[in-house]
C-alpha cells in the first residue's frame, strides 16, 4: 500500500483531505484519525451554532463521522470534504428536530466563550453569542445554515450553493435576509 | 467610497482572521450603523460554539468512530454472507425441484398426495411398498412441523456446510 508510506513521510498540515481519504480507503486507519481531528471540532461548533443541545454535540458529531466514513464512496469533492460533513450534520440534526416533533434543541446552557482574558469583554461575547443562537433558531432552516457557512466557517457562496442544493445568488440572498433578521432579533 | 456589499462580502473573512480591514474600511463601519450592526453579528457567528467543537477532534472522539466503523463492517461482512448463503440454498432447492419436474410416463403407482397437491415424483416408482410408506410418513411429519423441503435453515449450519452448499451451486 503506498498511501500510508505517503501520509508517514509528510508534515499532517501538508496532506490533503482527498489524500487521507484515499489512504483510508486503503486501510490507513490514521488517515481516518486525523481527519476527525481535522474537521471534528468544526463540525461540533457548527451544531452548537445550528441549535444543538452543548451535552449532545460529541454524540451528534459521532454519528455524523460514523455516516460519513460509511459513506465516503459517495464524496465526489465537488465540494470540500468538511462542507460535505457539515451537511451530514445538518441532516442529521434536521432529523433529530424531526424525530422531537418540532420541538426546537436550543439550549441555553453556559459553556466558557474563549478567547479574551477581559472578563467583561469575555462576558459580553458569551450574552451576544447566546442572542445570536436564540435569533439563529428562529430563522428557517436555509437562512440559518448559510449564515453560519458563511460566518462561523468562511465558506464562499459557490461552495454553500453546492452543498445545499442552490444557485450562489440564492444562497448570498439567503445571508441577507438572514442578517437582516438577525438585526431586528438581537439588535 | 465604500460600498456596503463589498464590506459585507469582506466580513466573515475578516472575522475569522484571513485579512483585516483598512483605516478606510474601519472609518466606514464607525460610521454606517448597518454595517457596523452586521459587523456585529458577524463577529458574533465566528466564535459561536468555540468552547464546545474544541472535545470533537479528541482521540475519543476518533476512537468511538472507528470502533463502530469496525463494528459496521463485521455485520455487514455476515449480512452479506447470509444473503448469499440463502440465495444459494433457494437456488439449490429449485435446481433439486426443476430437477425432477421432467414429465415421464405415468406409472400405475398412486401420486402421493401432500397437503392437497398433487406432485409428481418419478423417483418414489421403483420403491417397495413399504419404502414408500416410510417416505410418505416422513413427508406428512415435516409437512406437519411446518418446515418445507424447500427452506433448508441455514442458520444451523456450519461454515464448511455453508461451503458445500456454495460449492454444489457453482459446480
Amino acid at each position: 500500500m503506498s498511501a500510508p508510506t505517503t501520509t508517514r513521510s509528510r508534515t499532517r498540515d501538508s496532506i490533503s483531505d482527498q489524500e487521507l481519504i484515499a489512504a483510508y480507503q486503503q486501510g490507513d486507519e490514521r488517515a481516518a484519525r486525523e481527519l476527525v481531528a481535522r474537521h471534528g471540532p468544526a463540525l461540533g461548533r457548527f451544531l452548537y451554532g445550528a441549535g444543538a443541545a452543548a451535552d449532545e454535540v460529541d454524540d451528534l458529531v459521532q454519528e455524523a463521522l460514523f455516516r460519513a466514513f460509511r459513506r465516503l464512496h459517495t464524496w465526489r469533492g465537488e465540494a470540500s470534504f468538511r462542507s460535505w460533513l457539515l451537511t451530514i450534520g445538518s441532516n442529521l440534526l434536521k432529523d433529530q428536530y424531526r424525530t422531537r416533533k418540532g420541538r426546537q434543541t436550543v439550549s441555553l446552557d453556559d459553556h466558557e466563550v474563549v478567547g479574551t482574558s477581559d472578563p467583561h469583554a469575555e462576558l459580553a461575547a458569551g450574552e451576544m453569542e447566546e442572542r445570536l443562537r436564540s435569533g439563529l433558531a428562529r430563522l428557517p432552516r436555509l437562512q440559518r445554515e448559510v449564515f453560519l457557512l458563511r460566518t462561523q466557517q468562511g465558506i464562499d457562496y459557490q461552495e454553500i450553493a453546492i452543498v445545499l442544493g442552490t444557485t450562489p445568488g440564492a444562497a448570498r440572498v439567503h445571508y441577507h435576509h438572514a442578517v437582516k433578521r438577525l438585526k431586528e432579533i438581537v439588535g | 467610497m465604500i460600498e456596503c456589499t463589498r464590506l459585507s462580502d469582506q466580513m466573515p473573512a475578516v472575522g475569522l482572521g484571513r485579512t483585516d480591514w483598512t483605516e478606510e474600511e474601519i472609518r466606514h463601519l464607525t460610521d454606517c450603523e448597518s454595517c457596523r450592526a452586521e459587523w456585529e453579528l458577524v463577529q458574533a457567528g465566528s466564535t459561536i460554539g468555540k468552547g464546545i467543537g474544541e472535545d470533537s477532534g479528541r482521540a475519543e472522539m476518533v476512537q468511538a468512530v472507528m470502533l463502530r466503523l469496525a463494528a459496521h463492517r463485521t455485520t455487514r461482512r455476515r449480512s452479506a454472507w447470509s444473503v448469499a448463503a440463502l440465495a444459494t440454498a433457494a437456488g439449490v432447492a429449485a435446481l433439486i425441484w426443476s430437477g425432477s419436474a421432467p414429465i415421464r410416463p405415468r406409472s400405475p403407482v398412486k401420486t402421493p398426495q401432500v397437503a392437497g397437491l398433487l406432485i409428481p415424483l418419478p423417483e418414489l416408482d421403483s420403491l417397495p411398498a413399504a419404502e414408500l410408506d416410510s417416505v410418505l410418513q416422513t413427508m406428512d411429519e415435516s409437512g406437519a412441523d411446518g418446515s418445507g423441503l424447500d427452506t433448508p435453515d441455514l442458520g444451523e449450519l456450519n461454515t464448511d456446510e455453508l461451503e458445500t452448499v456454495l460449492d454444489y451451486w457453482e459446480g
